[in-house]
């Protein structure tokens, strides 16, 4: 896979949680360096050239929030951000500030390793292709066309929009604000019950089971996130 | 302060102005020993202040008394010795300074006088005696109006016996029916008038009776010398029946006084009963002060540090009250009265009556009159101290029962700690133990296992570690809910995703169990907080899972009215008694049927704390082997509307 021998660099001040990461990343090929504060993380960023950061929120010497504002001025590494399951608005924060993802403390190694390989993929990636295929669903950007198991889906415009943003970023979690913003613009970006609508509309029209969805999960508190299986 | 193996000095004092002397002459041996002194009234049935004068005069005498220093004390009782004797006992006191009169009343001749008693049972205390003045007892009057008044009683009296000798002249009765007459204007005038003209009602009766009725008539001699003996008893008789008569007179007015103050203590204790809290209780009684005397009002009760800050106050502002803090803390740190009328702080606008109970003093009663000088009489003084005896009781006793009911709490809090840490050390114990004892087998001999086997250790290490995620979130979400940083975030939520997620969360606990879902058709968005309400469905999900058999479904239904959305879990399991079903969301309350399963006693009632913080309900059933729990939402606000678009292009 191209994202082997990625460079990972750990910011984060808990030398078990970086021992521990890097003796599983190092596993799976990934060259690691480690930063224990923020300002060291800032300067590592520079210097070593990283393919991705996994970023802790909780730093000794400074916000998370402000390295992540700082990294984002100058560089567009894909960044995860590891946060702790009390503090969803630092997690929307972060995402909202450019974080690609975010990983909850505690995590299982997989789900975070998954989270790795999406990022790093999002960011090599160039051009979306013009057909995508998720499982069942299929999604033809050329003709705007949905189908699922093979039976064409009348969407409606926004819609379509909606879902085919979803799936442009799939295995990313968007935010509310995100989404809103991208699909009904600035000024909508307070109005969360239009995304709650839709979504459910969309998934009455491509889950089989619209409560437990295959193709769009929520993050609660978050956002929604387009998973591929493929 | 005084001396505290100390001398203690009782000064009796009496309504004459010679009362004056002696309360100096104990001022100066107070002095000179360092002593406390009291000053000491003892009212009596029959020498009880009538006059007005008298009254004044003791009253003058009381607060000399009390300037100098001394603690006043009145005391009721039949004999002044007794209850001076008595009093002495009581107050340990070590020696009593009393005036002597110079003359000697008649009724000392048997009854032996007041001096004479108090000495005879004094047991060894030191009586100084102090020779009285010839003084006379009442002083000039100089008082134009009042000489008139006085008079007055005289002249009713002799036209009263003027009356009854016409009277009898009139009807011609024998000589006994006319003595009998002769009684009524004694009997009168002892009644309305008091001693002095009832002697005369009785001498000027048997002149009359004498010079118009006994032969000879119109003379002052008797015929028969009998008549001079029926005069004397007659005399007697009248004068007797006169005193008698005074007497009752006093008593009826002494008993009017004393009814009077106890029926105003008696009113604003029946007030103070009613009141719960220390604010009601100060309010009333400045409500009742203001009732009784012409005067402002301010109680001032310390705070936490100590400080005393008025609590309530009539109307007068406070601020503007002029209270002076250094006299008021003295008031109140010495439990004495101060400022204007008092020996200390005699130049203040206000009085200081310090809220005394037998334990501490509570705080200070301040008066300010509308027109200065504030000025009260004995009586007032002594209903004020009445009052402030009686709010310091109603405020000491309510103060008593908070710290009482603080102590309980305490323990409430205790015995809660307690259990958290029993449930916490338990909870956390368990799964560290197995993660642990895995691990440690992995690091010292991971040669010796089989990679199933090791498979399997790993497994518990991940299932133990799970388990502390678990009771840390639950700790976490207490903590939180109870500190009150609990906010909610509402935003409009499906409750189909809130599902949604509980299921993917609980997927690993879950995996093959059989749920149920039944969902209304377009159900309305509700305005909600989704993360707390997620929380509050996986842990009820979750014991539907835990307490009950894994072959069994479990059916989830959504329910939705105009005014609220219903969720219930039902499970087939052991019903829950009646009993139960309310303390089951108590913190730590677990069933003793439960025991086996592991839990902390957190979950229902992080999921009440956060229900309730919603303006829901949340409770549990169960019949016919069904255990359901449920909770409402009520949809505070209708969800905004959407226009929707057609599908297509």
């Amino acid at each position: 896979m191209q994202d082997k021998g990625a460079r990972v660099l750990i910011i984060d001040d808990e030398s078990q949680i970086r021992r521990m990461l890097k003796v599983a990343l190092t596993a799976h090929k990934y060259h690691i360096n480690e930063a224990p504060t923020g300002q060291d993380g800032l300067n590592q960023a520079a210097l070593f050239h990283p393919d991705l950061i996994i970023l802790d929120l909780g730093l000794p010497d400074m916000n998370g929030l402000d390295v992540l504002r700082e990294l984002r001025e100058w560089t567009t590494v894909p960044i995860i951000v590891l946060s702790v399951r009390e503090s969803e608005n630092d997690k929307v924060a972060a995402l909202d500030l450019g974080a690609d993802d975010y990983v909850t403390k505690p995590f299982g190694m997989g789900e975070l390793l998954a989270r790795i390989r999406v990022a790093i993929r999002h960011a090599v990636k160039s051009d979306t292709e013009p057909v995508i295929n998720c499982g069942s669903l299929t999604i033809d950007m050329a003709h705007r066309q949905v189908t699922v198991d093979k039976n064409e889906i009348r969407l409606t415009p926004t819609e379509y929009d909606l879902l085919k943003h979803l799936i442009i970023h799939a295995g990313k979690v968007l935010t509310h604000r995100q989404l809103l913003k991208a699909i009904w613009g600035v000024d909508y970006q307070q109005k969360d019950h239009y995304l709650r609508v839709y979504i459910r509309q969309i998934r009455r029209k491509i889950e089989k089971d619209p409560t437990r969805p295959e193709f769009i999960i929520t993050e609660p508190g978050v956002g929604y996130r387009f998973t591929s299986k493929t | 302060m005084y001396n505290q193996a100390s001398e203690k000095i009782l000064v009796c004092v009496g309504p004459s102005p010679f009362s004056a002397h002696v309360i100096r002459a104990g001022k100066k041996i107070a002095d000179a020993l360092q002593a406390e002194w009291f000053a000491v009234y003892v009212e009596t049935q029959q020498f009880s202040s009538t006059d007005e004068k008298l009254y004044e005069q003791l009253d003058n005498n009381l607060r000399l008394a009390e300037s100098l220093g001394a603690e006043i004390t009145i005391l009721y009782g039949k004999q002044i010795a007794h209850e001076l004797l008595s009093f002495v006992e009581r107050k340990n006191i070590t020696q009593i300074v009393i005036g002597k009169p110079r003359h000697a009343k008649f009724s000392e001749i048997w009854k032996g006088s007041l001096v004479d008693n108090i000495v005879r049972g004094s047991n060894g205390i030191s009586v100084h005696l102090l020779p009285g003045e010839s003084t006379p007892y009442k002083t000039k009057i100089s008082n134009p109006f009042r000489k008139q008044h006085r008079l007055l009683p005289y002249l009713f009296t002799v036209l009263l016996v003027v009356f009854t000798t016409l009277l009898n002249m009139l009807t011609g009765f024998d000589h006994v029916n006319i003595a009998l007459l002769f009684l009524l204007p004694v009997l009168i005038s002892a009644a309305y008038w008091g001693r002095g003209p009832s002697i005369l009602a009785s001498v000027l009766s048997v002149l009359s009776f004498d010079i118009f009725f006994i032969p000879p008539v119109l003379s002052i001699t008797v015929e028969d010398l009998k008549y001079l003996l029926s005069f004397a008893i007659f005399l007697l008789v009248a004068v007797m029946t006169g005193t008698m008569a005074n007497r009752l007179r006093a008593q009826a007015s002494v008993s009017k006084r004393r009814e009077a103050r106890t029926a105003a203590l008696y009113a604003l204790s029946r007030k103070i009963v009613v009141e719960t809290d220390i604010e009601g209780i100060l309010n009333t009684v400045i409500n009742v002060i203001a009732e009784t005397i012409d005067a402002e009002t301010t109680i001032l009760l310390p705070d936490n540090l100590g400080i005393l800050k008025p609590m309530a106050y009539s109307s007068c502002n406070p601020k503007e009250f002029g209270i002076n803090d250094e006299i008021a803390s003295w008031a109140f740190e010495h439990g004495k009265s101060a400022g204007c009328g008092t020996n200390t702080g005699e130049k203040e606008n206000c009085l200081y009556i310090p809220l005394k109970t037998e334990e501490k003093n509570i705080g200070v009663l301040v008066l300010k009159s509308y027109h200065p000088p504030l000025r009260l009489s004995t009586e007032q003084n002594r209903l004020l101290e009445a009052f402030a005896n009686l709010t310091a009781i109603a405020v000491f006793s309510l103060q008593l029962s908070a710290e009482a009911q603080q102590a309980r709490n305490l323990i409430q809090s205790e015995k809660l700690r307690t259990a958290l840490f029993n449930s916490i050390s338990h909870e956390l114990r368990t799964p560290l133990a197995s993660i642990m004892g895995a691990v440690t087998s992995l690091l010292e001999e991971g040669d010796l296992y089989t990679p199933s086997e090791r498979n399997t250790l790993l497994q518990t290490i991940n299932e133990g570690a799970l388990r502390m995620n678990r009771l840390v979130k639950n700790l976490i979400d207490m903590a939180r809910l109870e500190s009150g940083m609990m906010k909610l975030k509402s935003e409009w939520c499906d409750i189909q995703e809130i599902i949604e997620v509980t299921l993917r969360k609980l997927n690993s606990v879950l995996r093959d169990r059989k749920i149920e879902i039944s969902l209304p058709e377009n159900m309305p968005l509700i305005n909600v907080d989704f993360v707390l309400i997620e929380q509050v469905i996986t842990n009820l999900i979750d014991n539907a899972h835990k307490y009950s058999s894994p072959e069994s479904k479990i059916d989830i239904i959504v329910k939705t009215t105009p005014d609220n959305i219903t969720f219930l879990i039902k499970n087939l399991g052991n019903p829950i008694s009646e009993e139960n079903r309310k303390r089951i969301f108590d913190k730590f309350y677990r069933l003793d049927s439960n025991r086996h399963i592991t839990g902390t006693g957190l979950g229902l009632s992080i999921c009440k704390g956060i229900i309730e913080a919603h303006g829901g309900e949340i409770w549990a059933e169960g019949k016919n082997n069904k255990v359901i729990f449920a909770f409402s939402l009520p949809f505070n606000q209708s969800p905004p509307n959407i226009s929707l678009e057609s599908e297509g292009e």
